[in-house]
C-alpha cells in the first residue's frame, strides 16, 4: 500500500537524512527503530507531506504523495514528535474544526464524534479548556486525538507515548492497534517494547538507511544462541570491547554486565542468554557502525 | 558580583542587537542633527536646538532601553538558564546588581554613540552649503555633555530601572510593552498641559523624560536666551529630574531587596479545579467525510475564527486596545477645543480626534499581528501537525489575512463605539452616524487592510520577525520620507497609504473629496492584494529547508489558477494606477515646495522691474459671478474702471493670476471695448503683457473687462476649497492683479536662490510712493462696488453691500449687491445654504444696521453671541470713532478647512470651527465668539475706513486697533476682571513666541510679520495705555487719527508713526514714558512682591506693610539685554481678600485697596491700612505689564 522508493535528502549542513530509503509497507503496525539523529522524523515529515526529498518518490494506494499532498492528507493522521498548538483556543473548538478540515461536514454527527473521541484519550472533562494551559502529557493526548480523527488510512505516529503515564499508554497502545486493522501504520520510536509489543512489522533505521526489515520475532530469532552474557569489573569495558561485538552494558542489582554478540562460544564467564528484539536492534546498530571502521 | 557584570558586559558586546542598537543611536542623532534647521536668528547648533535634537531620541530610545534593560533577567527565563543559574553559589543581591549595572553600562555606551552622532550630524551640516537652513555657532562641549548626563543618563536610568523591575516580578513582555506605553502617556499628558495656563505647573512633575520640564522652563526666553543658555541645572528642570532619578532608584532598590529567585521561577500557573464528569459515548462509528469546495470553505472560515480568537484573546492585543481606548479619549477631551474654550462633540471632531490616536495604536497592532500570524504558529510548532491536515494552501494562507481583516474591524468598531461613548457621556446625542460609518470605513479601514496586506506580505517573505517589521516601517516611515525628501514630491501614489486631502465639515459633509480617496484607496488595496498573491505562492508550508526548494515549491504552486487572480489584479491595478496618476499628475499638477520656490525665484529675477511700475488702478467694479457648486465651476466677469494715478503714461497691461485653484482662464480681455491678445506670456508664474491700444495718459480713464473662467478637473492632490458643493468661498482673487510682487521673504530660502536679502519686508515710513499704496491691494485706493452673483437654487450666494435685488432665473438664484460706502478693492463671495438670523442695531443718528448671520442649520446654538459681538463693537466704534457707513452687517459661516473670520466691508466669513461648534456655557471659558466678532467688526473701522499705508508696522493700525477695540467692548461688557482672562493668554502667547519671531522681534512700531506683536503685545500696551492715560483720551486721539486718514481722503494712507504721535500727543508728559517703551521699545518688567505682613490694629482694621521688588529693562531685537531702567515707572499695587465668585460663578479677585503708585526701580515698601482684614499682596496684580514671571505679583500676607 505504502510503497516508498529510492528516497533521497541531504540537509544544507551537510547532514545525509535519507540515504536512498526503500520500503513497501501493508496494513498493519509498522514500526520503525532507530537511534535519535537516525532521520526517522525526516522520514515521518516527508511521508507527511511536510518535507521535500531530493529525490525518490513515495506512493500510497496510488497517491503520489509529492504531486499530490492534498490528497493524502485526507487520509492522513499524523502525530509529531514535538508539536504546539493555538494556545487560546479550547481543545474541544480546535477538534471540531479539525473534524471539519478532514471533510465531517454534519454538524451533529461531528459534534458526538469529537465528544467521543475527547473521551477516548481522556480529555472529555478538559474539553473546555485552552489547550495554552494544558499539560505535556495532556497535550500529548490531544495530539493522539487529532491524529486519529476521521479514520485515517496512513497513520504515522513519532514518539508518541513520550510524556504519557504508563496507563495512558496502555489506552494509547490499544487504540493504535485498534486501528492498525484497517490502515497502514507507522510507529516511529526508540523504545524497543513498543515495537515487540505491537507491531508485526518493523525495521531498524539509522543514519538514513533502512538497516533490516521484517517481523520483530523473526530478526530477534536472527540471533538465537549467539548472544552472550557476562558480569565484568567496569574497567575492563574498554579491554572486552576490543576483543569482542558488544551490544549493551548495563546494570543490574548493582552489578555491571555486558552482552555479547558471538557466533560461538566467547569464553568462560559468558552465558548464553534468552535474546529478545533489544539485542537485535543493538546488534545492526554496532555491526553498522563496525562496517564503517 | 564582578563576574556577573563583566559576564553581561562581554555577553553584550557580542551580541550583534547591541552593535545594531549603538548604530541606530547614533545615526538617528546623525540624521536628526544634519537635518535641524532654523528659520530664526536662532543658530542651528544652538543649546536648544542640541537639546532639541537629543531629548526626543531618549524616547525613541525606550524601545533600545527596553531591549537591553528589560530582558537580562528574562533571558535567563527565556533560555531556560535560571534552572541551573540560580543554583551556583551566587547571592541574589549580587546577580541583580551585575546584570543591572552590566546592562547600564551597554545602555551607556549607546548614548555616548548618541551625542557623538549628534556631534557627528551637525559637523556634517556646517559643511554642507544650505543657506535656508541658518547658521551655526562653534562648538561648545557641555551644550552635549549636559544633556548627555541630565537626559540620556538619568532616563536611562529611571526607564531602565522601571523596565528591569517590571520584569523581574512580572516575568512578561506585555508588562514592558504596558510600561513604555504608561511612560509615553505621561510625557504626553505632560505636552498637553503645557498649553493649558491653569494646569501647566504640573508639566515639570509629569514628564518622565525631562524635555517637557525643559519646554516649560525655556518657555518664555528670547533668541539670544536659546543661543547661550545652556540647559539650566536649577529649578523646574531639575526638581524633575530629580524626581524622577528618585522614582528610578526607588524601582531598583526594590527589585535589589525585594527579588526572589524561587519566586521568580515558579511558572504563574493557576491549579484549576478538574471538572468531574461521566461522559457517556455516543458510540459513533462510521462518519462520513467529504470534501468538496463546501467543505473547503467552511474550513477557512473555521480557521480564520481560530486565527482570530488567538489574536483578539492575547493579553497584548487586549491592553494595547485598552491604552488606546484611554488615550483617545484622553485626547480628545484634551484637544478638542480653541482657546482653551472646549468645542461641542461634534461628530466630526470626535472621528478625526479619537481616530488620530487610536489609529496609531491600530497600526501598531496590526503590524505586530500580521508578524505574530506568519510566525506564531511556527514559532509554537503548531505547523508541525497543522500543515498536514487536509486544508488547501489557499485557506491556511487566506485564514491569517480574513482573521487580520477581523481585527481591523475591531479597532475600526471600537473606534466609533468609542466616539458615540464619549457624545453620550458629554451629554451630546446628535450622533452622525452616517459620519461615523462613511469616515471610519471609506477612510480608515481601506488603510488598515493595506497595512495588513503588506506587514503579512514582508512577513512571508523575509520569515524572520524583526527583520520585517523593520522593513515594514522602512516602507511605512522611510519611503514617504525618501519620496518627500529626495524627490520632492508630495505624490500620494508613492506614499504608502497615501490618499488626496479631505477636511470634514457640517456645512460640506465629506464634499467631493471621497472620489479621490476611493480611487486612490483602490489602488493602494490593488497594490498590496498584488502582493499578497505573489505572498501565496511563498507560503511555508511544513518544514522547507533551502532557498532552492521554497523556490521548487513556488514554481510547482504556480499554476493557472494561482496566477490568474494574480493577473487579473495586477490588471486592474495598472488600469486603476493610470487613472489615478492621469488624474494627479495630467489633468491637474503636484508642486512640491521646493519646486515652486524655484518658481517664484526665477519669476523675481524675470520681473522684480516692474516693481513700483506704474500700472492702472481700479475706481469702480461691477462684478458678475456665476457659481456652479456641483460642477464646482466658477464664471467671473468684471467690469473695471480704471485710471492711470501716475505721472507718467501707461503702454502695457501687466495681469499676474492670483486665484489658488489651477485651471483658471483668462477668457476674455476688453480695453475700452477692444479685445486684447497677450503679447508676452508667463504659463508657468501666470503672468500675462498686454499692450495697450494706446497709452493711458496720466489721470485718463478707461473701461476695462476681463472674465475668467475657474473650473475643477477630476480628482486633485488639494484640497480646491474655493468652490465647494456647500460652502465656496474666494475672494478678488478670482481676478488676476495688475501688478508683480515678490513671494519670497524667508532669507535664508532668498539666499539659496541667489536673491539678495531682505532685512524689511515694506518700503520704510518716509518712503513717499509707498505712503500713496494701502497694505492690501495696489490696484486701487477706494472704489464703488456692486457684485451680481448667481448660484445653485437651493444656495445663497453673497457679496459685500447691500441687497438690491434677489431673483430666480433658469433654475439658479440670483443675487444683485451694491456698496453703500467705498472700500478698497478687497472683497469675497461666498455661496452655500444657509439658514439666516437676523437682528439689528440702531446707530446714534437713527440709522438702523441690520445684522444678519448666515449658518448652517446645524449651528444655531451660540448666535446670540455673534451677534451681541456685531452689536456691541457697532456701537463702541460708531459712538466712539465714526458712525458706521453701511446698512447690513453680515456673518457668513464657511467650511472648516481653515479655522478664521476675515473682515471685509459688511461680510464677514467665519470659518465654521470658530465660534459656531464651540461650548460657552461655562461662562469662565473665554468666549472668543464674542470676541472674535468684536474684533472683526472693529476692522470695517480699522482697515476699512482707515487703510495702513504699504510700510513697515502699518499694519498695527489695522490688527492693534481692531484688537483694542474688541478689548474695550470686552471690558465694557464683562468688566475689568473679566478680560483678565484674555490678557492671561495674550500676554503667555506673546511671551511664548518671542522665540519664533522669524525675522528680528521687532517693536510694535516697526512690526512687519508677527501675529504675536501686533495682537498680543498691540493689545497688552494700548490696554495699559488706556488704564494709564484714560480710554476717553486715547478714543480721542483716535477719533483724530481716523478722521485725518479716512477714506483715502488726504491722498497719503497713514503709518505706525502716525498712529504713534496721535496717541503720544495725548499722554500727560509724565506717561509719555510709556506710550515710548509700549511702540518703540522692547520692555519686560521683573515685578514681584518681596515681603507682606499685616497686623490688627486697636480700631479693628488691618495695617499692612508690604515691599515690592521692581525692574524694568529694555531688550534688543535678538533679546539681548541693554539696560536696566533707572526711572520711575507708574505702577498698581493693591491688598486684596479672598478671591469671590461672580453671578456666572467666575472667581474674581477682591480687591480692598487698588492703586496706581509711581515706583522706584529696586525696592519700595507701603503700609497701608484697611478695613478687612488682606491675604494676598501685590504688585501689578492684574498682570497689565509684560513681565515674564507673573506668578510671583501677588503674594499671600502673614499675619505679626
Amino acid at each position: 500500500m505504502l510503497t516508498i522508493q529510492n528516497l533521497n535528502k541531504t540537509y544544507p549542513n551537510g547532514t545525509q537524512a535519507l540515504n536512498n530509503v526503500s520500503l513497501t509497507l501493508e496494513k498493519g503496525m509498522f514500526g520503525l527503530l532507530g537511534p535519535n539523529g537516525a532521520g526517522k522524523s525526516t522520514l515521518m515529515r516527508t511521508i507527511a507531506t511536510l518535507q521535500l526529498a531530493d529525490s525518490g518518490t513515495i506512493d500510497f494506494d496510488g497517491i503520489d504523495v509529492f504531486k499530490q499532498p492534498q490528497e493524502l492528507r485526507k487520509i492522513l493522521g499524523y502525530l509529531p514528535q514535538d508539536f504546539g498548538v493555538y494556545p487560546k483556543v479550547s481543545a474541544e473548538m480546535m477538534l471540531t474544526h479539525i473534524a471539519k478540515v478532514k471533510g465531517i461536514t454534519n454538524s451533529k454527527e461531528r459534534k458526538n464524534y469529537v465528544a467521543d473521541l475527547l473521551n477516548k484519550v481522556n480529555l472529555y472533562k478538559f474539553r473546555n479548556r485552552n489547550l495554552g494551559d494544558f499539560s505535556g502529557g495532556m497535550r500529548q493526548r490531544f495530539g493522539i486525538a487529532q491524529a486519529l480523527l476521521g479514520n485515517p488510512k496512513l497513520i504515522i505516529v513519532d514518539e508518541p507515548t513520550a510524556g504519557l503515564d504508563p496507563l495512558e499508554r496502555n489506552r494509547f497502545h490499544n487504540l493504535l492497534s485498534e486501528l492498525g486493522e484497517n490502515a497502514v501504520v507507522i510507529l516511529s520510536t526508540h523504545i524497543v517494547d513498543d515495537v515487540t509489543n505491537l507491531c508485526k512489522n518493523m525495521a531498524v533505521f539509522n543514519e538514513g538507511k533502512i538497516l533490516v526489515q521484517g517481523n520483530p520475532q523473526t530478526l530477534s530469532d536472527t540471533l538465537n544462541g549467539k548472544v552472550y552474557r557476562k558480569q565484568i569489573d567496569i574497567a575492563a569495558l574498554d579491554a572486552l570491547e576490543n576483543e569482542y561485538t558488544v551490544l549493551s552494558n548495563y546494570l543490574r542489582g548493582g552489578q555491571f554486565y555486558v552482552s555479547v554478540y558471538s557466533d560461538a562460544h566467547p569464553g568462560e564467564g559468558f552465558e548464553l542468554i534468552h535474546n529478545d528484539l533489544e539485542d537485535f536492534y543493538f546488534y545492526c546498530i554496532n555491526k553498522k557502525e563496525e562496517a564503517a571502521i | 558580583m564582578i563576574e556577573i557584570f563583566l559576564f553581561e558586559l562581554r555577553y553584550r558586546l557580542k551580541r550583534p542587537a547591541t552593535w545594531i542598537y549603538v548604530t541606530l543611536g547614533f545615526a538617528i542623532a546623525a540624521v536628526m542633527a544634519v537635518f535641524e534647521k532654523s528659520v530664526t536668528a536662532q543658530f542651528i547648533n544652538s543649546p536648544n536646538n542640541i537639546i532639541g535634537v537629543i531629548g526626543p531620541i531618549s524616547i525613541i530610545c525606550i524601545f533600545f532601553y527596553a531591549a537591553i534593560m528589560g530582558v537580562p533577567i528574562f533571558r535567563d527565563k527565556d533560555h531556560k538558564t535560571a534552572q541551573t543559574y540560580f543554583t551556583f553559589p551566587i547571592t541574589q543581591k549580587s546577580y541583580v546588581l551585575g546584570r543591572f549595572l552590566g546592562s547600564y553600562t551597554i545602555v551607556t555606551l549607546l548614548n555616548i554613540f548618541i551625542v557623538i552622532g549628534a556631534i557627528t550630524g551637525f559637523g556634517i551640516g556646517i559643511f554642507l552649503d544650505r543657506a535656508d537652513y541658518g547658521t551655526y555657532t562653534s562648538f561648545n562641549l557641555s551644550s552635549y555633555l549636559l544633556p548627555f548626563i541630565f537626559l540620556l543618563q538619568i532616563n536611562a536610568l529611571t526607564i531602565g530601572a522601571l523596565f528591569f523591575c517590571l520584569m523581574a516580578f512580572f516575568k512578561k513582555m506585555p508588562i514592558i510593552y504596558l510600561g513604555g506605553i504608561c511612560l509615553f502617556l505621561l510625557y504626553s499628558i505632560s505636552g498637553d498641559l503645557m498649553s493649558s495656563l491653569d494646569n501647566q505647573w504640573l508639566t515639570p512633575y509629569l514628564d518622565p523624560f525631562g524635555n517637557r520640564a525643559f519646554s516649560f522652563v525655556k518657555k518664555y526666553w528670547s533668541i539670544n536666551e536659546l543661543n547661550s543658555n545652556q540647559l539650566p541645572i536649577s529649578g523646574s528642570f531639575l526638581l524633575n529630574r530629580i524626581l524622577w532619578l528618585l522614582i528610578g532608584l526607588i524601582f531598583f532598590l526594590i527589585t535589589f531587596f525585594r527579588f526572589d529567585y524561587k519566586k521568580f521561577l515558579l511558572s504563574g500557573k493557576k491549579t484549576t479545579s478538574i471538572p468531574t464528569e461521566q461522559y457517556t459515548p455516543s458510540k459513533v462509528t462510521a462518519v462520513l467525510q467529504v470534501f468538496s469546495k463546501k467543505t473547503e470553505w467552511n474550513n477557512l472560515l473555521s480557521l480564520s475564527k481560530i486565527e482570530f480568537l488567538s489574536i483578539f484573546k492575547s493579553p497584548v492585543f487586549i491592553i494595547m486596545l485598552i491604552i488606546g481606548v484611554l488615550f483617545s479619549i484622553f485626547s480628545i477631551y484634551n484637544l478638542n477645543e480653541t482657546y482653551g474654550t472646549p468645542n461641542l462633540p461634534l461628530t466630526r471632531y470626535v472621528v478625526m480626534y479619537i481616530n488620530g490616536v487610536i489609529s496609531f495604536f491600530s497600526t501598531v497592532i496590526l503590524v505586530i499581528y500580521s508578524g505574530e500570524a506568519v510566525h506564531s504558529t511556527r514559532k509554537n510548532k503548531t505547523f508541525v501537525f497543522y500543515d498536514a491536515l487536509p486544508i488547501s494552501n489557499s485557506s491556511l494562507y487566506f485564514s491569517k489575512i480574513i482573521a487580520l481583516l477581523g481585527i481591523s474591524l475591531v479597532l475600526v468598531v471600537s473606534n466609533i463605539v468609542i466616539g458615540i461613548l464619549f457624545q453620550s457621556i458629554n451629554g451630546y446625542f446628535e450622533y452622525d452616524l452616517g459620519m461615523y460609518f462613511t469616515y471610519n470605513f471609506a477612510l480608515v479601514f481601506p488603510g488598515f487592510i493595506m497595512t495588513i496586506l503588506l506587514s503579512f506580505f514582508v512577513h512571508v517573505l523575509v520569515n524572520n520577525k524583526f527583520l520585517g517589521h523593520f522593513v515594514v516601517i522602512l516602507i511605512y516611515f522611510g519611503v514617504p520620507l525618501l519620496v518627500t525628501f529626495a524627490f520632492k514630491s508630495s505624490n500620494p501614489m508613492y506614499m504608502f497609504t497615501g490618499t488626496t486631502p479631505i477636511f470634514l465639515s457640517d456645512l460640506n459633509g465629506f464634499g467631493h473629496y471621497l472620489t479621490g480617496i476611493s480611487w486612490l484607496n483602490l489602488y493602494w488595496i490593488l497594490c498590496t492584494a498584488i502582493l499578497m498573491f505573489i505572498g501565496k505562492l511563498f507560503w511555508i508550508r511544513g518544514f522547507f529547508t533551502t532557498a532552492k526548494e521554497r523556490f521548487t515549491i513556488v514554481k510547482q504552486r504556480v499554476t493557472t489558477k494561482t496566477i490568474l487572480p494574480l493577473v487579473l489584479t495586477s490588471i486592474a491595478f495598472i488600469a486603476v494606477a493610470g487613472y489615478s496618476y492621469y488624474n494627479l499628475k495630467v489633468i491637474n499638477t503636484i508642486v512640491g515646495g521646493s519646486h515652486s520656490e524655484k518658481i517664484a525665484a526665477a519669476a523675481e529675477k524675470k520681473y522684480a522691474k516692474y516693481m513700483g511700475q506704474p500700472h492702472p488702478q481700479v475706481t469702480d467694479l461691477k462684478t458678475y459671478i456665476d457659481i456652479f457648486p456641483k460642477e464646482r465651476t466658477i464664471k467671473a466677469k468684471g467690469d473695471f474702471k480704471i485710471i492711470n494715478n501716475y505721472d507718467t503714461a501707461i503702454d502695457t497691461l501687466l495681469l499676474e493670476v492670483q486665484y489658488p485653484g489651477e485651471h483658471i482662464s483668462l477668457q476674455a480681455i476688453r480695453y475700452n471695448g477692444t479685445v486684447l491678445t497677450p503679447v508676452v506670456t508667463d504659463s508657468v508664474y501666470r503672468m500675462y503683457f498686454y499692450k495697450l491700444p494706446d497709452a493711458m495718459q496720466p489721470n485718463e480713464q478707461a473701461d476695462l473687462t476681463i472674465e475668467v473662467l475657474a473650473e475643477t478637473k477630476g480628482f486633485a492632490n488639494s484640497m480646491e476649497t474655493q468652490v465647494l458643493h456647500n460652502g465656496s468661498f474666494f475672494n478678488n482673487n478670482i481676478f488676476p492683479r495688475f501688478y508683480y510682487e515678490r513671494s519670497l521673504v524667508d532669507n535664508g530660502v532668498r539666499v539659496k536662490h541667489g536673491l539678495e536679502k531682505l532685512n524689511y519686508l515694506f518700503p520704510p515710513r518716509t518712503d513717499s510712493t509707498a505712503l500713496r499704496k494701502n497694505l492690501f491691494n495696489e490696484d486701487a485706493n477706494y472704489i464703488n462696488f456692486e457684485a451680481v452673483l448667481s448660484t445653485a437654487n437651493d444656495q445663497t450666494a453673497i457679496a459685500p453691500g447691500k441687497l438690491i435685488k434677489e431673483w430666480q432665473e433658469n433654475d439658479r438664484a440670483y443675487y444683485h449687491y451694491k456698496l453703500e460706502s467705498q472700500s478698497d478693492l478687497f472683497f469675497n463671495v461666498v455661496s452655500a445654504r444657509y439658514d439666516v438670523k437676523k437682528s439689528s442695531w440702531t446707530a446714534p443718528s437713527g440709522k438702523k444696521v441690520t445684522i444678519e448671520i448666515y449658518h448652517s442649520a446645524k449651528h444655531k446654538r451660540n448666535l446670540e453671541h455673534f451677534i451681541k459681538g456685531a452689536q456691541v463693537a457697532l456701537d463702541y466704534c460708531s459712538k466712539n470713532f465714526y458712525e458706521y457707513p453701511n446698512s447690513v452687517l453680515r456673518i457668513v459661516e464657511f467650511p472648516a478647512h481653515a479655522t478664521f473670520a476675515q473682515s471685509f466691508v459688511t461680510t464677514i466669513p467665519y470659518s465654521e470651527n470658530f465660534g459656531f461648534a464651540a461650548n460657552f456655557d461655562k461662562a469662565a471659558d473665554f468666549n472668543y465668539a464674542f470676541r472674535v466678532t468684536a474684533h472683526e467688526v472693529a476692522h470695517q473701522w480699522w482697515a476699512h475706513i482707515v487703510t495702513p499705508s504699504k510700510t513697515t508696522g502699518a499694519n498695527i493700525i489695522s490688527e492693534t486697533l481692531a484688537e483694542y477695540s474688541s478689548l474695550m467692548t470686552m471690558k465694557h461688557e464683562y468688566g475689568e476682571n473679566g478680560i483678565k482672562s484674555f490678557l492671561k493668554y495674550s500676554l503667555d502667547d506673546y511671551l511664548r513666541s518671542r522665540a519664533f519671531s522669524f525675522k528680528p522681534e521687532r517693536s510694535l512700531i516697526n512690526v512687519e510679520v508677527g501675529p504675536h506683536i501686533w495682537y498680543r503685545k498691540g493689545s497688552m500696551v494700548m490696554y495699559e495705555l488706556q488704564d494709564i492715560i484714560g480710554e476717553d483720551k486715547i478714543n480721542k486721539a483716535l477719533r483724530g487719527f481716523l478722521n485725518e486718514y479716512k477714506n483715502y481722503e488726504k491722498g497719503v494712507y497713514p503709518t505706525s508713526e502716525n498712529l504713534y504721535d496721535a496717541i503720544y500727543k495725548v499722554a500727560p508728559d509724565s506717561l509719555k514714558y510709556a506710550v515710548e517703551d509700549g511702540f518703540k521699545k522692547i520692555v519686560l518688567y521683573e515685578n514681584r512682591v518681596t515681603a507682606a505682613t499685616t497686623k490688627e490694629l486697636d480700631n479693628g482694621s488691618y495695617e499692612t506693610t508690604f515691599t515690592v521688588d521692581s525692574k524694568k529693562i529694555y531688550y534688543d531685537d535678538t533679546g539681548k539685554e541693554e539696560r536696566t531702567d533707572d526711572t520711575t515707572n507708574y505702577i498698581e499695587i493693591g491688598l486684596f481678600g479672598k478671591d469671590i465668585t461672580d453671578a456666572q460663578e467666575v472667581p474674581l479677585k477682591n480687591p480692598y485697596y487698588l492703586e496706581r503708585k509711581w515706583l522706584q526701580p529696586g525696592e519700595n515698601t507701603f503700609t497701608i491700612i484697611t478695613d478687612k482684614k488682606p491675604i494676598k499682596a501685590g504688585i501689578d496684580p492684574y498682570n497689565k505689564l509684560i513681565d515674564r514671571n507673573s506668578g510671583d505679583n501677588l503674594k499671600p500676607i502673614e499675619e505679626e
